[in-house]
């Protein structure tokens, strides 16, 4: 398997939001901001990465009867671990992401990643799953809040860019997520589309 | 009578105010997945109301009883994981033996049901609001009941959509979750209740 | 055989499970005096900002004292030159999507409120995040403590956020009920 096959699969061709649909919790739940959107890409990306080395090594160790208490009990100690980094050196994350960061443990996209390819193959072809796979979710997030705290506050990672009435506070609110995620998937589908009837057509 | 309220309002507001599906988005992959015919929604929403209930009693009677005096309440999160999957495959094992009705109908929904955010985000929310045991029960009996409710009309809708003439690019999903989107909107005209 | 095998991946879960808790306590260890050190620094900012250049003390913690409100999360004094000036509630309730602490700073000679601040809260951006700012939180200022407070009779709620201005009055109102029971003169 070639590194950048890796890196496309995780970051767009298979991206863990926009195709794959995994780990909509905190997706939607955690992008009313640009900085909520970057603070949960960057712990996803993290936690994935270590919990997808760490499974790689013990891959042989680990009976499959117990493979799926273990790599719960491993991620949910990496979130653990990094839930109380976060909250030592970045208090202001900490507060704004809430119940979500505990929450990363039931994140569907990291346990996966844990049985479909960690448990598979090497030590570094896991690490670079681990990040190409976290980069695209980061950058799903990135997107999603992007926009919503465009449309919502008129701001840019808490700069105003646009004028106070222009603000849609609707999307900042829950029905916002919905309509943002809804909205992009349409646009993402009708390019996919697009593409597909070229190259059906050459 | 304020105490009555108080635990009315528990219930009301896992029901509809905090919906966990439209407002906190706790349980969305099976909200998603599980929800194109209403058959199977029913189904899942009875085994995530179920589970959602048996695990936040058991989380919460561990955490009072031994983490807190022991003080490690930072091992929560792991422990409330191992908790909810053992009680998932317990629940499993037990009506596959003697619930065999039972089984056959929410059976297939179980082993999904312990990556469900739903049952460990409500678990770590009733302890993070300090709810007792009886503000505990109730809450997650609400937002349990919530997320079948949501589930539920959530299905029927999309079956009907089904049948519409939609661009194609919003085919399916996109449409399901600007759907989503009016529901959530019609969810929050309930916060000026309470 | 089958047997041996139960009782060794058994005992393989045990282990690795112990090795996660022993590094979950470690990093503990290191994290928890930051956080509570910060912390701490921080709420002694918010008190100078509202008793300047006095000496505090907690007297009341919630950690280990039980009597007082479940809301009421401490109460320091302030005091100038050893004479008691004031006293500082730290008090949370929930609001609408998230728990909202505030520090509440009441005068004890007249028994008014010198200022309130909404120390944490993550409510929703545009609505209920305006309860941190001075339009609304300034018209706690010299409320007397024997006044019952309630949105629209003497507060004006934040426009579209009821549940978080409710929920900062109630703070409000539960520490000015605690001072009249305990500390007024």
């Amino acid at each position: 398997m070639k590194i950048s096959d890796i890196f496309k699969n995780g970051i767009y061709k298979k991206n863990s939001i926009f195709i794959m649909l995994l780990g909509l919790c905190p997706t939607l739940a955690v992008t009313i901001s640009l900085f909520n959107g970057i603070g949960m890409g960057i712990s996803v990306l993290a936690i994935l990465t270590m919990s997808n080395i760490l499974i790689s090594l013990l891959r042989k160790i680990i009976p499959a009867a117990i493979r799926i208490p273990a790599y719960i009990g491993i991620i949910a100690a990496l979130v653990t671990i990094i839930e109380m980094l976060i909250h030592a050196y970045i208090p202001s994350l900490y507060v704004s992401l809430g119940i979500y960061l505990p929450l990363i443990v039931v994140n569907c996209i990291i346990l996966e990643r844990a049985e479909s390819f960690a448990s598979k193959n090497n030590v570094l072809h896991s690490a670079f799953d681990g990040m190409a796979v976290g980069l695209g979710f980061s950058f799903a997030l990135i997107l999603i809040s992007f926009f919503r705290e465009l449309l919502g506050t008129g701001t840019v990672l808490g700069f105003q860019v646009l004028p106070a009435s222009t603000n849609m506070l609707v999307m900042i609110l829950p029905p916002g997520a919905f309509l943002t995620l809804g909205i992009l998937l349409g646009v993402i589908n009708h390019y996919l589309n697009k593409k597909k009837e070229e190259l059906e057509n050459e | 009578m304020n105490d009555l309220s108080f635990y009315f309002g528990l219930i009301f507001s896992g029901l509809v105010i905090k919906n966990v599906l439209l407002a906190q988005f706790l349980g969305l992959c099976p909200f998603i997945g599980v929800s194109k015919k209403t058959s199977s929604a029913v189904g899942m929403g009875l085994a995530v109301t179920f589970v959602l209930v048996v695990a936040s009693m058991i989380s919460y009677a561990f955490y009072y009883l031994v983490q807190v005096p022991f003080n490690i309440e930072f091992l929560r999160t792991i422990s409330f994981v191992i908790i909810i999957a053992s009680i998932v495959q317990l629940i499993e094992v037990i009506t596959k033996k003697y619930m065999t009705t039972l089984y056959e109908s929410l059976g297939v929904y179980l082993p999904l049901i312990t990556t469900n955010c739903a049952v460990l985000g409500i678990a770590l929310l009733n302890i993070n609001y300090g709810y007792d045991f009886l503000g505990t029960l109730l809450y997650s009996l609400g937002s349990g009941l919530g997320f079948l409710l949501v589930i539920v009309l959530f299905s029927a809708i999309r079956e009907k959509l089904e049948l519409l003439d939609i661009p194609k690019a919003f085919q399916g999903l996109p449409i399901a979750l600007v759907t989503a989107a009016f529901m959530s909107l019609a969810f929050i005209g309930f916060g000026g209740i309470l | 055989m089958k047997k041996n095998n139960i009782i060794g991946t058994s005992l393989l879960l045990g282990f690795i499970t112990a090795i996660l808790a022993v590094s979950i306590f470690f990093v503990n260890s290191i994290t928890s005096p930051i956080i509570a050190y910060s912390e701490a620094t921080q709420l002694k900012f918010y008190y100078q900002e509202i008793f300047p250049n006095s000496e505090y003390e907690v007297i009341y913690n919630s950690d280990k004292d039980k009597e007082k409100s479940p809301n009421i999360l401490s109460v320091a004094t302030a005091s100038n030159n050893g004479e008691i000036v004031g006293y500082l509630y730290l008090t949370y309730t929930t609001g609408y999507s998230s728990d909202v602490v505030s520090l509440i700073g009441i005068n004890k000679a007249d028994a008014k409120v010198v200022k309130v601040i909404v120390t944490k809260q993550t409510e929703t951006p545009g609505l209920g995040s305006l309860s941190t700012q001075p339009k609304f939180l300034d018209q706690f200022l010299d409320k007397l403590t024997n006044e019952e407070l309630k949105v629209k009779d003497n507060i004006t709620a934040i426009t579209g956020a009821t549940i978080t201005s409710d929920a900062v009055v109630n703070s409000v109102n539960v520490s000015l009920d605690d001072f009249n029971n305990n500390y007024l003169n």
